[in-house]
Parts: structure tokens; C-alpha cells; sequence
């Protein structure tokens, strides 16, 4: 089956930017417990913190409670253009459009430092890659593009399998079990659940989370129904993460790079085929 | 010009997983990271040691009459439910509120005015009122660590005067 690098990359784009919007409305809706002169994230407080050469480099106004607003106001608005203007093709204004949003990235970013989670991390590095792939718009950027962005998402899964492989805790479903434990990473039938079931089946399930990211690695590699199937677990794994732990916009951004996953898989059979 | 972003995503690929796994690479980028937006991820996801229980704060005001209030907490929102999926709101205050209190009980004792001791000082300091007419002179907080086997206390600020300053 051959799949389209311009469709799959449309696809990626426009979940990338939908996880993009859902930040900056959890943004929006807490700006005055987070970004207000009187909020945990004070720019009043912050900026004492930040180089000299930041401070000259980014005016200092924009990040103040009083104007930051705009900034988010004004990435959502180049967003929505984006998705409902362009409809995600790609010209001129689009790559331009394109363009700020990631420069706006670059500043909110700068700004909201403590709230930083993987799925930011994982956003910019997707939305990074598909600037290059939109700007110089050739076939062989545009698979080279899809490529890393498989490679970084497979990296991730895999990094973090490994380091928890490593962990005796991790292995007996110790940690798994103290997070299920949290308040702030966990749910009330979860924490019952937990407090009452045996030890040995939170290992269990432990063991199949870190075999699960651990075993992404071989996604390029799987035959597609199965590599569909191995999607299908980490679409559930994120949901199940965004529902229990709060981690809605991971959900997002991790299955935003799906699509370059296929691709990624599909461009292996086909080289593997043809030799 | 495919060469040359090949090439560059290879050393970017390259140096992420260097950054993920060696220590000393990781301590050469930690003052720059900052600069870095994200695009040099350590890719370390609740691991190798994770959360293991919750941060909380409280804090306690002396009033001009130099009466010292009970300990109170402050509540941050917890509402996680199958509507939230699309817009987990409160996940960034409970972020937030994790990532300024891990950093103080890492290192408790490194600086007295660290920006996270003073971030938490400013909101802390901006949430409470007079009450009952009673002006108040001065605050402090703490932070408590609990899970199901133990609770303690991490660290406790000084007194702070209530107005802005130190």
C-alpha cells in the first residue's frame, strides 16, 4: 500500500497545530494563576533570571502579565488561519503563516519554562521539522522530513523504555504503582484499585509498558497490519495517560507523529522490497 | 538541498540520543538548554525515578497583633475526567506547582532566594487577604511531601513581610 508524503505530512501538521491550540487555551483559561504579575509564573519575578543578552534580545514588554496574552491570542489566531484559510496547502502566505507560529513557539516557550512536559518538547521538535519540509517543499525534503519525525518519536519511546528497563523499581511495578498513588497523576478508582491489588500484576503491567516502548524501535521494521495494531496499543496508551494522569496533550502530539511512523515504515518495505 | 538537511538531521538525531543517555554531554548543554526551545530533548518521561507522591503547600500569617495563624492549604485544582482529554487545564497549574517545588526540596538549602522560593512567595503573598479587619504583617510557607506511607515536610520559608520586598 503506498501512502501520500504530502497527505501523511497534512496529517501531522494539522494534529501538530490542534495540540498547539489546546496548549494555548489551558494557557488562556489559566493565565491569571500562571502568566498574571500576581500569578506562580510572575514575569516580574522571572526575568531577574534570564541572561542579559535574552533581556536585550526580547523585549521585555511581551512578557509581562499585561501583554503576554497577546502572544498566545495571536499564535491561535495565525492557527486557525492556518487550518481554515490554507486548508493546509502549501504557498507563500501559508509557509509565512507557518513560519510565525513557530517563531511564536520559540517565545511562549522561552516564557512558560516550568510548565515544559515532553509533549512541548515533542511539539517543537514536529513543528521545527515541518517548517523545513514546507519551506523547501521537494519530495526528498518532505520524506526526509517524515523520517525524523519518526526517528525522534521512536527515540523517545525508546529512551524511555531503556532507562526504566534499567530500574529495579520500574521492573517490580514499584514506581508504576507510587505514581498511580498521586493525587496530582492519578484518579480516585485508580488509587483504590491499586491499594488493593497485588504487587506482582502492577509488575505485570509495568513489564508491558516498558516491553511496549521499548519495542517501538521495530516499528519501520513490522509488517503494516501489525504496525496498525501497534499504533491502535499507543493510541489506547495515550488515552489512557491523558484520562488517569492528566496528560491530555501528550495524547496529541505523540499520535500527531503517526502518520511519519507509516511512512517511515512504508519507505523501509518499499527499499527492502526493490532490493 | 536534501544533502544538506540530511546531514542535519542526522547530527540532530545523533546528539539527542547522546544527550539522552551520556551525562557528560548533558551537563556541557545544561546552562544552554534553556535556549534551546525543546529541540534537545533528554527524553527521560517519568523516569528513571518518578513522582512518587504530592507537593503541597501551605502557609501561615502574623497579624499586627502578632498573632500566628494556623497553617492553612491552598488548593489547587484536581479535576481529571473524560471531558478534560481535549483541555486538561488544571495540568499545567499542577505541573507548575510539581516542577517550583521539586526543584526547592531537591536542594532545600542551595540558595535562601531561589526564583522558584520567590515565584511561590509572590503568588503565595498575592492569594491572601485581611481577615476580619485584621491587617496582616508578615507570611511563610512550607512544602509537604505526601504519598500513602509518609508525609514531611521539606522545607519552610522565612517570614516574609506581606507587602512587596523582603
Amino acid at each position: 500500500m503506498a501512502f501520500d508524503k504530502v497527505l501523511l505530512l497534512q496529517i501531522t501538521t494539522a494534529l501538530t497545530l490542534l495540540a498547539i491550540l489546546i496548549a494555548d487555551l489551558r494557557f488562556l483559561i489559566n493565565y491569571k494563576t500562571l502568566f498574571a504579575d500576581k500569578g506562580l509564573l510572575s514575569w516580574n519575578i522571572l526575568r531577574h533570571y534570564r541572561s542579559r543578552y535574552f533581556r536585550k534580545k526580547i523585549p521585555d514588554t511581551i512578557y509581562s502579565g499585561k501583554w503576554f496574552w497577546i502572544v498566545l491570542i495571536s499564535r491561535v489566531v495565525l492557527i486557525c488561519i492556518f487550518l481554515s484559510l490554507f486548508r493546509l496547502e502549501l504557498n507563500f502566505y501559508s509557509e509565512l503563516t507557518l513560519a510565525l507560529i513557530l517563531a511564536l513557539t520559540m517565545l511562549i516557550s522561552f516564557r512558560a519554562g516550568f510548565i515544559h512536559t515532553g509533549a512541548t518538547e515533542l511539539t517543537s521538535i514536529t513543528l521545527f521539522i515541518i517548517c523545513i519540509s514546507s519551506f523547501f517543499h521537494s519530495p526528498a525534503v518532505i520524506s526526509l522530513g517524515l523520517c525524523a519525525i519518526a526517528l525522534q518519536t521512536i527515540i523517545c519511546y525508546a529512551v524511555n523504555g531503556l532507562v526504566k528497563a534499567m530500574e529495579r523499581k520500574w521492573r517490580s511495578g514499584e514506581y508504576l504503582a507510587g505514581i498511580a498513588q498521586t493525587t496530582s497523576f492519578s484518579i480516585s478508582p485508580i488509587r483504590t484499585i491499586v491499594s488493593k491489588i497485588d504487587r506482582k500484576y502492577i509488575g505485570y503491567v509495568s513489564v508491558l509498558v516498558i516491553s511496549f516502548e521499548i519495542g517501538f524501535i521495530l516499528t519501520p521494521f513490522l509488517p503494516l497490519p501489525v504496525l496498525i495494531g501497534v499504533l491502535l496499543i499507543g493510541i489506547a496508551f495515550h488515552l489512557y495517560n491523558s484520562i488517569v494522569m492528566g496528560l491530555g496533550t501528550f495524547f496529541w502530539v505523540f499520535i500527531a507523529t503517526y502518520p511519519a511512523i507509516i511512512y517511515l515504515n512504508q519507505l523501509i518495505h518499499q527499499y527492502l522490497g526493490a532490493s | 538541498m536534501a544533502i544538506p538537511i540530511a546531514a542535519f538531521y542526522t547530527i540532530w538525531i545523533s546528539s539527542v540520543i547522546a544527550y539522552s543517555f551520556s551525562e557528560n554531554f548533558r551537563k556541557a548543554l545544561s546552562r544552554h538548554i534553556f535556549y534551546m526551545f525543546g529541540l534537545l530533548p533528554n527524553w527521560r518521561l517519568f523516569c528513571p525515578n518518578p513522582v512518587q507522591g504530592d507537593y503541597e503547600l501551605d502557609f501561615r500569617t502574623v497579624s499586627t497583633n502578632k498573632s500566628v495563624s494556623e497553617w492553612e492549604r491552598i488548593h489547587f485544582p484536581q479535576n481529571k475526567a473524560l471531558r478534560y482529554v481535549l483541555i486538561n487545564a488544571d495540568m499545567d497549574i499542577t505541573k507548575c506547582i510539581f516542577s517550583l517545588c521539586r526543584k526547592m526540596a531537591l536542594d532545600p538549602k542551595k540558595k535562601i532566594y531561589p526564583q522558584e522560593y520567590l515565584l511561590l512567595l509572590n503568588y503565595i503573598r498575592n492569594l491572601i487577604q485581611p481577615q476580619n479587619g485584621i491587617e496582616l504583617m508578615g507570611i511563610q510557607f512550607r512544602i509537604r511531601w505526601i504519598n500513602p506511607n509518609q508525609e514531611k515536610i521539606y522545607m519552610t520559608s522565612l517570614w516574609h513581610k506581606c507587602e512587596n520586598g523582603f
